[in-house]
Formats: structure tokens, sequence, C-alpha cells
């Protein structure tokens, strides 16, 4: 029987929509270095590119995670889809540069895994009795605070991505 | 000893890029088996199958990186709907693939490739698990499991370039 893990999730199927001009490959890197730096590591479950009629369709699903100690797990979970994506050619400061316009949307997911080793073996009635016990009392801060460091690290990596295509130009503007 | 049919993919060394259109197909072939040369790696063409409409290449890489440990790539190529098609690139006529395609990348570690503590019996193999689950316990994990991981992703991202995909970065 496999080990029974709790699950816990702050975020859930949060999404970013944009249309226009962006470079798929810059997206990729700001997404990649920004969970470099944070420390995870990184899964990629598939990866699809198709040229279509109107341009190009990817899909790419990744998943990035940290084991914060021997008992909590966290994950992410980001679904990138571009569509209709074309390579143009721009000039910015007199310098021509090759960037791609189309339809891009991620959505975001996030959750906890927690006794990920079996700590408790909830396979039997005791073991799951203190599972319980001691997520629910005594570890509960703990994973309260892995919720919210989720919680930031996903608001964060949005940020990142709508400063890198410039999504909050209205909310600054004097 | 661990055989090369064995599943890594619950591991993580489990790698699928999709897709589809006009590209260099022996190119991509040859990209593939140098790759895997120039990092030291045997090569092996372990299964080649024509069974339209899918063509399936199956390779091997394997390279002993101590008396102990052995890393092994198995990469495949599946091909649906190939077609040739003649394609003007730069002045020349040249002859591209139409298809589509799935790589897939898996790989592995395989620890006493000789099979030394599998032929003792018993005794020996209780002794191997002890050795790996205890006293090379971190050394696997973090000497091979981590590099082979990342070794992976590299692969991945060459392959990607090579096929001009926009998804062709990896910051790890």
């Amino acid at each position: 029987m496999p080990p029974t893990v709790e699950f816990y999730a702050p975020v859930v199927a949060e999404q970013l929509n944009y249309e226009g001009l962006f470079s798929m490959k810059e997206v990729f890197r700001v997404i990649d270095k920004y969970f470099r730096t944070k420390a995870f590591d990184k899964k990629i479950i598939f990866d699809e590119e198709y040229q279509t009629e109107k341009g190009k369709y990817i899909h790419v699903k990744t998943e990035y995670y940290k084991k914060t100690d021997s008992y909590v797990r966290i994950q992410t979970r980001l679904w990138v889809y571009a569509n209709e994506l074309v390579e143009v050619e721009k000039e910015v400061d007199g310098v021509k540069i090759k960037t791609n316009h189309g339809k891009l949307s991620i959505t975001f997911d996030a959750f906890i895994q927690t006794q990920y080793l079996n700590t408790w073996p909830a396979e039997k009635p005791t073991g799951f009795l203190f599972m319980v016990l001691y997520e629910q009392y005594l570890a509960r801060p703990r994973i309260a605070y892995w919720e919210g460091v989720l919680r930031h690290v996903l608001t964060e990596l949005r940020t990142e991505l709508a400063g890198y295509l410039n999504l909050n130009k209205f909310l600054y503007e004097k | 000893m661990d055989t090369g049919g064995a599943d890594y993919s619950k591991f993580g060394f489990h790698r699928i890029i999709r897709y589809r259109g006009i590209f260099d197909f022996d190119g991509l072939y040859k990209f593939v088996v140098k790759w895997i040369k120039d990092h030291d790696f045997d090569f092996y063409e372990t299964k080649v199958l024509d069974k339209p409409p899918y063509r399936i290449y199956k390779m091997m890489g394997r390279k002993k990186i101590s008396f102990y440990c052995m890393f092994q790539l198995l990469p495949e190529i599946w091909l649906w709907d190939a077609k040739p098609v003649e394609v003007i690139r730069e002045g020349h006529k040249k002859i591209l693939t139409e298809a589509r395609m799935k790589i897939v990348i898996n790989g592995g570690y395989i620890t006493d490739y000789d099979g030394d503590f599998e032929k003792g019996g018993e005794g020996l193999k209780k002794i191997e698990s002890f050795l790996n689950g205890k006293i090379l316990y971190h050394e696997n994990l973090l000497k091979y499991f981590d590099y082979m991981d990342y070794f992976l992703y590299d692969f991945m991202t060459d392959i990607k370039k090579y096929l001009e995909m926009e998804t062709a970065t990896n910051a790890y």
C-alpha cells in the first residue's frame, strides 16, 4: 500500500493571460531562473510544440518542487500555453530584434505534501490518528507557514512575469 | 544488477518532447548520436522499427563512472506520418521531413553493473542493499542522481535548440 500523504492546496488554478508581443524564450527563462534562485528542483512533465497554419502552438507542463524538511514537501505546477505564436521583427532603439507575437496563458497551482516519507504509518489506525493529531495541533503553524511561502512564491512569480510582459504599466502611471 | 529495461520515470528521469512540423530528421539523428558520443558514452542503436504509419528509433548510451556505478541514457525517437518534403533554404534545395514526432529521454544510473553482488546469494544481496541504502546513500543521491537529472535537462535543451523550439532555455 502506498504511503498516505496529506495535501494542502493554497493556490488553485490561478491564471495569467496575455496577448501581444513577447519572447517565448524569455518567458521560460524568467520562470526557470526565478525557481532556481528559490532553490526549487524542476520536473518537465511534457513539452509540446506544433506548427499550425496560424502559427506555433506550445503547451508545456512543469513542476517545481522543494523538500523543505523530512516532513513537508512543497510543489508548484505550471501549465504554459501559447497559441498563434509567430516570429516578428521589431526595431528597438534603432536595433532590429526578433521576438514573438501571440496569445499566452499560464495556469498556476501550488500544494503542500506532508509526510512524504510515511513518518506515521498511516495505513494503520494508530498511525493515522497520530498523523491527524500532529498535523492538526502540533505542526499546524509550520504547515500554515509553508502555505504562506507557497502563496508568496507564486505571487512573486506572477509579478515577475507581469513585469516582463509590462502588464502593470497603468497601475503606476501618474 | 539492474537492466536496461528498468523504468526510471518514477525517479523523474523521464522527459518527453512533442513536435510537429518540418525538420531535418537525418540531422537530428546524427546530432543525438554525436551528443551521446561526445559526452563519452558508448552508443548502441538498440531497436529500429519501421511500421507505417510510425517509425521508432531506440538508442542507448552507457558510461561507467566508477567500478560500481554506471550511467545509462535511453533516448527514443517516435515518428508518425513521416513524409519527405522539398524545401528551399538559403538558396539551396533540401529534402526535409514533415512529421509528428515524440522524443522520449529516459535515463538512470545502475549500481553494481557487473552483478558481483547478485551472484553471491542472499547474504551478498543484503550487503548490497545495506551499501546502497546506508553507506553510499548520499553519494548515490548527490553524486549520481542530481548529476544525471541536470545532465538530462542539458540533453533535452540541446535537442530543443537543434529543432529551434521556442522553449529551448534551461536555467538549471
